[in-house]
């Protein structure tokens, strides 16, 4: 296949391209022959300018080229070009560019004077063509490496014989840079043949500087570590891949020892429970005197009839047996003081249990909703929310749960319960069931500081699941006292039953309760020695079998 | 009992033998119960907020008449706009604005309750139990509100030093204040044991109170079933 080579950057190409496929330059003049040099004129560019005059200053070149130089000064007198004639012109130069001509012509007269300007110093031919001698003064890796190192390819000089139709005197590549030039003879200079300048005789192409796009290097993508890096790197990736491995857990028979305990316990707590419940029984005693009861006990006897009390319902479905139980007693007394109840709660499931609550645990009071208590459903927003509500009750739920408006108009009359209601502080009583001690302390925070005044005779009341006690106890036992009284737990509830002598929840589960706390603390205990006492007594028998 | 109170019941019971099945150990008909129980409270949590709060606060005052109303329903339109574009990882910084506020307002809440509600009147209570009175008579009473106020105070000092964590000092003998501060430490640990024994005791009476409602439940259920098949 036939080939010719670019004319800028001296790469083989198919006869029949136009272009180069390396760097886009025009293999071939352009059909229809290039225009007349006169028939296209610029203003302002001069055909013979070639800019190449400051190319290489001296400053640029370094020491070991010029040395190079000195040796081949003959050649290179040979290879000289003449200075072009833009730099020879007598056109008036200011004060400041003569200062800079003289000392450039100067410094080139010193060091270079035999490079005419815009010529390349060559470069001795031995760093192409010739094997470089091993050196004592270099260091043994750099002679290994030369050795190594194959030669590049040596510029073939016959590509001076014909004249490139791109030849302007400048160099394109690199290697050219460092080749030595053969000096331009002006009449068989070249055409330009595309771009702009095209048909302008030794001008500067536009050309070369999109030409000059390269390939870009190739580096390979592939890692190169050490044979110690890569060990670290074995040694990682196995520690990480043992983290991902699950380890094994000890298998287990379908049922094991803990299976059977688990049973046992369950089997004995059910029958214990059971029993009381299936036999009805009432045996178990009441707990004597709990003062927190007596102390609720003694708020709602002092309650006139008809009074406004608020019932907070903040608990959830899980455990509202044990609120259910604990409450009945103390609702039970306070409707039966025909006291008139707005509900309401901080959690979402509240309403529908204070519903419940009302309808079904309080049946026999037949309340009524609307008349006899109201349910302003659910408070948003925790403790900000609880904030505005005791704050302005009225703007914070307008609302009853099921969307009539419970506070009156002009047009109408707010409903009994909330009637005279236009702040916390109206309220006779705050009661609150409450199974979680974050919702506690949140009311307990947010009321507190107003039920602390000793002018406002509104009291604030805790019916709680036994749980809770530790944490409210404080607040009921300090003085002052932001908690009035409180009811914790079924043996709370309990003791309320006892102080209105009712026999409602608290009565249907004591005994069941009492028996089945009995026989869990009793569980506990044997559990705890078993725990503590059969490996000493099975160390002794070990010690005793070896004496 | 009409039918849907007997549907009801009936589904309480079969549900309450389903969690009871977890006594066997971890299985399918126990997972199912708990997701039930998940979706309907989830459910439920929805309905509340849409009729309770959505509608009657934010739909119905922008369809209303009163101007006053429907320009104040758009503030907490526009910041529950805002707040959906958390949704999306690339708009959510628009979300910042209603989230801030909602941070702001309930930590405000939260510490401003807490200071005045229990920092300052438990301060003050635990002062009041060592405040004798002028020309005390020391009798029973006294004695004990004496013996309570020390007991708390020094059940206070011990468990703060429990919690006390300080670098220890280069030389191998300990200080005088190190050796008192973990002397008290160790009777703080005491007094949290006890705390510990206390919640236990509460959270298994809660815990056993619910047990004994769901058996109660299931002994009434199943009792009334015998009686409809007795024909009493």
């Amino acid at each position: 296949m036939e080939e010719i080579y670019c004319p800028l950057c001296g790469k083989p190409n198919p006869a029949e391209n136009k272009f180069c496929d390396f760097c886009l330059a025009h293999l071939k003049p352009p059909e229809g022959g290039l225009p007349e040099p006169d028939a296209v004129q610029f203003p302002g560019i001069d055909n013979n300018q070639d800019g190449l005059g400051s190319h290489a200053s001296d400053s640029e070149v370094p020491s070991w080229l010029s040395e190079i130089e000195g040796e081949d000064q003959g050649e290179t007198d040979q290879l000289a070009e003449p200075e072009p004639e833009s730099r020879k012109s007598d056109e008036p130069i200011s004060d400041w560019m003569t200062g800079i001509s003289e000392a450039e012509e100067s410094d080139s007269l010193s060091s270079d004077e035999t490079l005419p300007s815009g010529a390349i110093p060559p470069v001795d031919p031995f760093l192409y063509g010739q094997e470089v001698p091993a050196s004592d003064n270099l260091p043994e890796w750099l002679n290994e490496a030369l050795e190594e190192e194959e030669p590049p390819e040596v510029v073939d000089p016959d590509i001076w014989a014909e004249p490139s139709p791109h030849v302007s005197g400048e160099p394109d590549t690199p290697q050219e840079d460092l080749t030595p030039t053969k000096p331009i003879d002006e009449s068989t200079e070249s055409l330009e043949n595309a771009g702009p300048l095209a048909g302008l005789k030794g001008a500067l192409s536009a050309e070369p500087g999109v030409a000059r796009a390269r390939i870009p290097a190739a580096y390979s993508t592939k890692l190169k570590v050490t044979a110690n890096q890569r060990a670290h790197v074995d040694l990682m990736k196995t520690l990480i891949e043992d983290e991902d491995q699950p380890l094994p857990l000890p298998r287990r028979g379908a049922i094991s020892q803990q299976h059977v305990l688990r049973w046992v316990i369950a089997l004995v707590l059910l029958m214990v429970v059971l029993w009381p419940v299936v036999t009805a029984s009432q045996q178990m005693p009441y707990p004597s005197y709990d003062e927190g009861s007596a102390e609720v006990n003694r708020l709602i006897n002092q309650l006139p009839e008809n009074e406004r009390v608020l019932v907070g319902f903040d608990y959830e479905p899980g455990l509202a047996a044990e609120l259910d139980a604990t409450g009945d007693p103390v609702i039970d007394h306070l409707m039966s003081q025909e006291a008139l109840l707005t509900l309401v709660s901080t959690s979402p499931t509240g309403p529908i249990l204070a519903e419940r609550f009302i309808t079904e645990t309080q049946a026999d009071h037949e309340y009524i909703n609307g008349e006899n208590y109201v349910n302003l459903g659910y408070i948003p927003g925790g403790a900000a929310g609880l904030q505005s509500f005791f704050g302005n009750p009225q703007g914070t739920l307008p609302y009853s749960i099921d969307r009539s408006s419970a506070w009156g108009s002009e047009s109408q009359d707010a409903l009994p319960a909330l009637a005279g209601i236009n702040q916390i502080t109206d309220y006779a009583m705050v009661i609150l069931l409450v199974d979680d001690p974050d919702v506690a302390r949140t009311w307990i925070e947010q009321l507190g500081p107003s039920i602390i005044d000793p002018e406002v005779l509104t009291s604030f009341v805790l019916i709680a699941s036994a749980q809770l006690e530790p944490v409210i106890r404080p607040y009921f036992e300090s003085s002052p006292q932001p908690v009035n009284g409180m009811v914790v737990g079924l043996r709370g509830g309990a003791a309320y039953s006892r102080l209105t002598e009712s026999d409602g929840i608290p009565r249907e589960y004591w005994d069941a309760f009492g028996m089945g706390a009995f026989v869990a603390a009793l569980l506990i205990l044997v559990g705890g020695l078993g725990y503590y006492v059969i490996p000493e007594l099975s160390s002794i028998v070990q010690d005793q079998g070896k004496t | 009992m009409g039918l849907s109170d007997w549907i009801g019941a009936f589904l309480g019971f079969v549900l309450t033998l389903l969690i009871f099945s977890y006594l066997i150990g971890d299985n399918p008909l126990f997972r199912i119960t708990v997701h039930i129980f998940i979706g309907v409270s989830a459910g439920f949590a929805a309905v509340i907020a849409i009729e309770n709060i959505i509608l009657p606060r934010l739909i119905d005052p922008l369809f209303s008449s009163n101007r006053g109303e429907q320009i104040l329903a758009l503030i907490p339109l526009i910041l529950a706009v805002l707040l959906l574009f958390k949704i999306s990882p690339r708009f959510s910084f628009i979300g910042n604005l209603p989230v801030s506020y909602l941070v702001g307002v309930s930590a405000a809440a939260a510490i401003g309750g807490a200071v005045t509600g229990t920092l300052i009147p438990q301060v003050i209570a635990s002062i009041n139990l060592l405040d004798l009175p002028p020309n005390p008579v020391f009798d029973g009473a006294l004695g004990l509100k004496l013996l309570n106020g020390i007991i708390i105070l020094v059940g206070t000092i011990a468990t703060l030093a429990y919690f006390h964590f300080g670098i220890g000092s280069k030389s191998s003998e300990k200080s005088q204040i190190q050796n008192w501060i973990e002397g008290l430490g160790q009777i703080g640990q005491v007094f949290i044991a006890i705390t510990f024994g206390f919640l236990f005791a509460g959270i298994l009476s809660a815990a056993l109170t619910a047990f004994i409602g769901r058996v109660v439940f299931s002994v009434d259920f199943v009792r009334s079933i015998f009686n409809i098949l007795l024909g009493n």
